[in-house]
């Protein structure tokens, strides 16, 4: 996919104003849809606003929900960059999250200083694991990552599912049975559920940034999803390059999973993800790939979640009109060719 | 069920019947993005188009009563989806992964919405009446095949009207020799005098339809109901079916067909207690599409325009003005006969 | 209209008394943004008569044909036959006005059969189902009484070249096309083939159809015209009949002065060998020719220039040396170090440097600036990078002498190297290229799409580091610049060198492209 985000903008601010048009744009487009419901939409959103950033522990929870899709939009665009989709960061996350399980319960009696390294280390091998084999069906044979990555997220999910109902089953909650304490992330805030995964998700999008504008390597992954017949004719090993990104990628999606099972349930609960690895691609399209503008965009699109669910607790709208918008502001941008493909 | 029972094809006939049914609403998708992807559109939104066909099928049909009324409506639902979706990726020049996986989101949030938003409030779960089964006379008396293909929901022979259909379509008729020619060299079909992008917004279209019906079958004539997350990833497995077949309609079917006949064996080994962690049993489609996939990726390839945007004419305004008003639209040139 | 009748129409008219008619572009202007293709150009044709377009690469000539085409509408300018001004707004107007294009790349379906090909898009073979045995009928007629040999029924990605080209023209035929507009006909045919396609034009002509020719062979448009044109830089400098005007006062037309002096290649003797192919063998891949037993040798100071058709293994063979396609048998060595299938990177810092025919697919990376495809394949060397992280400050140093030395126009350093023009962009790759000190340079195609001046430069560095020791493979389709440029000349046909006599003449390289002499290269 050649998107023109490596093009130097001459006028670097003017894809961002647009941007901030088109939020406006889609805003009022979906307001529109609760008019005939006899809803103002100026209220819904007041109420977003006040769910969003209404109080400390509001902000902390917009923070706590941006984590996981900050990573899974790491995630996203670190496939992206080198020309592979990675839409399985959901199925990545729950691989992640499996192995943060596992360890968590620590059978192995592992001391406590590094029983939380190694579950991190764990969730991210699972991540990648989960990712390598799409990454070697897409290499190797020439399968659609596209398909496989998202049949292995249902995949993912069922066996979540059974593992949650089955053989790990705490026998009261529709989730597993608890991790142990010194797995337990250590909170930010006291009071809050902000917890230390939101710093390994900004250092991920920092280390990403830097290594994608200055490394050889990220050098070379660039060219790759600019123009991979360059990349070959100047001699880089496009398929190794490819592989390693493909599996960090899923890495950075298991780290997700790590984050909120060390950091937020300490356990592992049916539907862990709400779709964490699906706005995760939205985040990263509409942050044109850029790793920094992924950690705002990320924090933004968590704001308007968290803040609609203090619209739905106010005014019983249903959250899944935040996902209209979403989705309804990546189809105003598509239109605007600020995403074209180029040939 | 032991092993034994395997052989005997009291086992075959009904699994054969059942996989059948579970084939029917993904031959409608893959047949419909066949014809979408032969153009050079790959549309990996069927899988929102389908739950939107599912919900506005199914209250449709709620609604009014009468079933066909909900495929209907379910139809031009899914044709709506796909003008924009075409209309995005055709005159825009957007990727079609990105703005397909975007449509995803949009379709599978609106079609949860506008369940929960309707339902909210009611007590017992909304439900339709199921359509009986027809058994066609004499062929549903047929040895071996009789059962699972005479004697099926009457939307299973509407499936065996559309394969012939889509075939005379796709191999025999000038619309699509276009559309053929249009997957693999656009600018040959451009040069020829051909609306290209009209074209495959018209295949496309015919892609959104057949999904939007897809799931309007799932909803209305096999469950009688919507549940959230119910196609449950059928849109993404008629990708992989589409390209198992060749994007040939007949083959397409027939892929269908053992996609369903897997489904249906592992629905039947859930149920009969086998002892096989579930995880194995419920993930057997996605296993298998993950293997078809891999299998054919090698030799099968996608029509050569795919995702490649054909550049839009320079349409100048100002050029049509300068025209002198007399301007004939065609002026043939003198023939050689007197 | 009913297709039989039509055709019968024109099959009886081989007796009607002829028609005349005359097709006019009036006062056409079209502009790309800043960029002006075409101002004012009025061009016209005549029942009956060929005339050719001629113009450098750039000057305009394909963007009128399109106007006429009704692949792009004029900013300005009507077109008009008999002084009836006509609405061609795009190529299905065009062809019903009767005027078909015959396009440089061709527009056939690979996968579908030429009666297939034929069919597509045409009205006159009504109705919803194609009813192909009826037209096959019709269409073989048809080719028969043009005298154009051509297989109906074989899939359209299997035919020749030459064969391709004449399928478009029966193609604009079926349509009823009085009008033909030919795109570079010539560019992808041998010397011989050049004079059949004469000979089918001529025959097109008597009988009463009109002939555009855009090229920018001077030989080849005097040869097959009666009429020529001159465009340069957008504007239609003058017309003239072909009988009236000379080669020398047509170039002065195209290029504003007199061609400087062909560059003088000083005499030299070759040092060591640098590059030796032994016996090598190349497979074939997607309908490309298997490349058997080839032998090659190249010393420094040397320029080896392989002539030939495009399509006959010389990509393959260049892609090879560079490690790009991989070696079946036989040997490839650099100054005596066997570097066959060796991995792309090590016989690139080997000393081998590669400039691409498709500088857009291999050689840049349009998106970037030009600083980043400056060091695209020196990215890792240790003078640009420490410990893998990228010293800005040094590839940013190079940059601006690589712009500085090649005189390179672009708005900085930062510029996408999209906005350059062609021969900017290859001067970059040719400057990040010999910065490098390569010991062989695989020249593939330099000179495609450049006008006039950055021809003139390429061929100019070329001798330059010809003087400096360095041992370089060309590779063209262009004849003019092979003869100019090489001290060895050879042909590739069909995967397999050909040697030639010291000097040869045209005519002899045209008998090896088309396997009149069939010597197989020795040690060449």
């Amino acid at each position: 996919m050649s998107m023109s985000v490596d093009t130097p903008d001459a006028d670097r601010w003017r894809p961002y104003l647009l941007g901030a048009g088109l939020v406006l744009a889609s805003m009022t487009l979906t307001g529109l849809v609760l008019l005939p419901i006899g809803i103002n939409p100026i209220s819904a959103y007041v109420q977003i606003l006040k769910g969003a950033f209404g109080s400390l522990n509001a902000v902390t929870e917009d923070l706590v929900y941006a984590t996981p899709i900050i990573l899974t939009s790491l995630s996203v665009i670190l496939a992206f960059r080198c020309g592979l989709w990675n839409l399985g960061s959901d199925g990545q996350l729950y691989l992640g999250a499996i192995a943060t399980v596992g360890l968590g319960f620590n059978r192995f009696g592992l001391p406590a200083p590094a029983l939380l390294p190694a579950m991190a280390i764990a969730a991210f091998a699972a991540g990648a694991v989960w990712a390598a084999l799409p990454a070697v069906l897409r290499l190797r044979f020439g399968a659609s990552e596209v398909i496989v990555t998202i049949m292995m997220n249902f995949l993912a999910v069922t066996i979540a599912t059974y593992l949650v109902g089955g053989p790990w089953a705490s026998g009261i909650t529709p989730a597993t049975a608890p991790i142990v304490p010194d797995g337990f992330l250590p909170v930010l805030i006291p009071g809050t559920r902000l917890n230390a995964n939101f710093l390994v998700a900004i250092a991920a999008a920092a280390i990403l940034s830097f290594v994608l504008r200055r490394t050889v390597f990220g050098y070379r992954l660039r060219t790759i999803g600019q123009n991979i017949g360059a990349a070959r004719y100047a001699g880089m090993p496009v398929n190794r390059i490819r592989f390693l990104s493909f599996a960090c990628a899923g890495g950075l999606a298991g780290l997700a999973g790590f984050g909120e099972v060390a950091g937020i349930y300490h356990n592992l609960p049916n539907g862990l993800s709400p779709g964490f690895g699906y706005t995760g691609i939205v985040v990263a399209l509409l942050a044109r790939l850029n790793p920094l503008w992924a950690v705002i965009v990320a924090f933004a699109l968590a704001a308007l979640n968290v803040g609609s669910g203090g619209m739905q607790r106010a005014m019983g709208i249903p959250v899944s009109l935040v996902s209209i918008m979403e989705a309804v502001l990546i189809l105003l941008v598509l239109s605007t060719r600020l995403l074209e493909r180029r040939a | 069920m032991t092993l034994s029972s395997l052989i005997e094809l009291s086992f075959w006939i009904p699994l054969l019947a059942a996989g059948v049914r579970v084939a029917t609403p993904l031959v409608f998708a893959s047949l419909g993005e066949a014809v979408s992807e032969r153009a050079g559109i790959l549309n990996v939104g069927i899988e929102g188009m389908m739950a939107l066909g599912a919900i506005v099928g199914f209250l449709v049909a709620y609604w009014s009563g009468h079933s066909w009324v909900g495929l209907l409506a379910a139809a031009m639902a899914g044709l709506v989806a796909s003008l924009i979706f075409g209309f995005l990726t055709i005159f825009r020049g957007a990727d079609q992964i990105v703005t397909g996986i975007v449509m995803n989101i949009l379709l599978l949030g609106l079609s949860s919405l506008a369940y929960a938003s309707i339902f909210s409030s009611a007590h017992v779960v909304a439900q339709l009446t199921a359509i009986p089964v027809f058994r066609v006379p004499w062929l549903s008396d047929l040895p071996v095949i009789g059962r699972p293909f005479f004697a099926q929901s009457p939307i299973v022979y509407a499936v065996y009207l559309l394969i012939p259909v889509f075939w005379l379509l796709l191999e025999h008729s000038h619309w699509g020799l276009s559309v053929r020619a249009a997957g693999e060299n656009p600018e040959a079909v451009d040069s020829a005098g051909i609306n290209i992008w009209y074209l495959r917004l018209q295949a496309v279209s015919i892609g959104g339809a057949m999904a939007g019906l897809a799931g309007a079958i799932l909803a209305v004539v096999q469950i009688g109901a919507y549940v959230d997350g119910m196609i449950a990833g059928r849109g993404f497995i008629a990708l992989a079916i589409v390209v198992f077949g060749g994007w040939r309609p007949w083959r397409v079917a027939a892929a269908a067909l053992l996609f369903g006949v897997v489904d249906a064996f592992q629905l039947r080994l859930q149920v009969s207690g086998v002892p096989i962690p579930s995880p194995f049993l419920i993930g057997m489609p996605y296993i298998l599409t993950i293997v078809v996939v891999a299998f054919v990726a090698g030799r099968a390839g996608y029509p050569a325009a795919i995702n490649k945007p054909y550049p839009l004419r320079h349409f100048s305004r100002s050029a049509r003005k300068l025209i002198p008003a007399d301007t004939a639209v065609v002026h043939p040139l003198p023939q050689e006969h007197s | 209209m009913n297709s039989r009748s039509t055709l019968r129409r024109i099959v009886r008219a081989e007796k009607a008394p002829a028609a005349t008619w005359r097709f006019e572009a009036v006062k056409v202007s079209k502009s790309y943004g800043a960029v002006v293709a075409n101002a004012g150009v009025s061009v016209d044709l005549n029942a009956g008569e060929i005339h050719a377009v001629l113009g450098e690469n750039g000057a305009g000539k394909s963007t009128i044909m399109k106007i006429l085409y009704g692949m792009e509408l004029p900013d300005a300018g009507h077109i008009a036959i008999d002084g009836q001004a006509l609405r061609i707004s795009s190529p299905a107007d065009a062809i019903a006005a009767g005027i078909a294009m015959v396009h440089q790349h061709f527009m056939l379906v690979p996968s579908l059969t030429v009666l297939e090909n034929l069919i597509l898009g045409n009205r006159r073979f009504g109705g919803v189902l194609t009813d192909k045995r009826a037209v096959q009928a019709e269409i073989a007629a048809l080719a028969q009484r043009y005298r154009i040999e051509v297989d109906l029924q074989r899939p359209a990605g299997k035919l020749s070249v030459g064969e391709q080209q004449r399928v478009e023209i029966l193609k604009s035929l079926v349509r009823g096309a009085r009008i033909l507009i030919l795109d570079e006909p010539t560019a992808v045919l041998t010397p011989q083939e050049v004079k059949a396609l004469g000979l089918t034009l001529r025959e097109l002509a008597q009988e009463r159809h009109g002939i555009f020719i855009v090229t920018h062979k001077l030989p080849e448009a005097l040869g097959l015209s009666d009429r020529v044109s001159v465009m340069r830089r957008g504007s239609l400098i003058g017309t003239w009949p072909t009988d009236q005007i000379t080669s020398s006062e047509l170039v002065m037309h195209m290029v504003g002065r007199s061609l400087p002096a062909s560059v003088s290649r000083p005499e030299l003797s070759p040092g060591s060998t640098v590059l030796e192919l032994k016996s090598t063998c190349i497979p074939g891949h997607a309908g490309r020719p298997e490349l058997r037993d080839i032998n090659l040798q190249i010393a420094a100071g040397e320029i080896v220039g392989i002539a030939g058709v495009e399509g006959n293994g010389q990509q393959e063979l260049a892609e090879a040396i560079a490690g790009l396609r991989h070696v079946s048998a036989g040997e490839v060595l650099l100054s005596g170090n066997v570097i066959t299938n060796a991995p792309a990177a090590g016989i690139l810092a080997a000393g081998v440097a590669h400039v691409p025919e498709d500088r857009h697919r291999d050689g840049v990376v349009l998106d970037f600036s030009l600083t980043d495809n400056a060091i695209l394949v020196d990215h890792e060397i240790p003078a640009f990078q420490k410990r893998g992280i990228i010293d800005r400050g040094a590839v940013v140093r190079f940059t601006d002498r690589l712009i500085d030395a090649y005189q390179i126009k672009c708005t900085g350093r930062d510029a996408p190297m999209r906005s350059l023009s062609g021969g900017n962009q290859q001067k970059l790759v040719l400057g990040r290229e010999l910065a490098r000190r390569p010991k062989l340079l695989i020249a593939v195609q330099p000179t495609r799409g450049l006008d006039v001046g950055a021809i003139d430069y390429v061929h100019r560095q070329l001798i330059e580091q010809r003087s400096a020791g360095v041992a370089i493979l060309l590779i063209s389709t262009e004849l003019d610049e092979v003869l100019a440029l090489s001290d060895r000349i050879v042909v590739m046909r069909e995967g397999r060198v050909i040697a030639l006599p010291n000097k040869p003449s045209i005519e002899t390289i045209g008998a090896a492209m088309l396997g009149s002499i069939d010597r197989t290269a020795g040690a060449a």
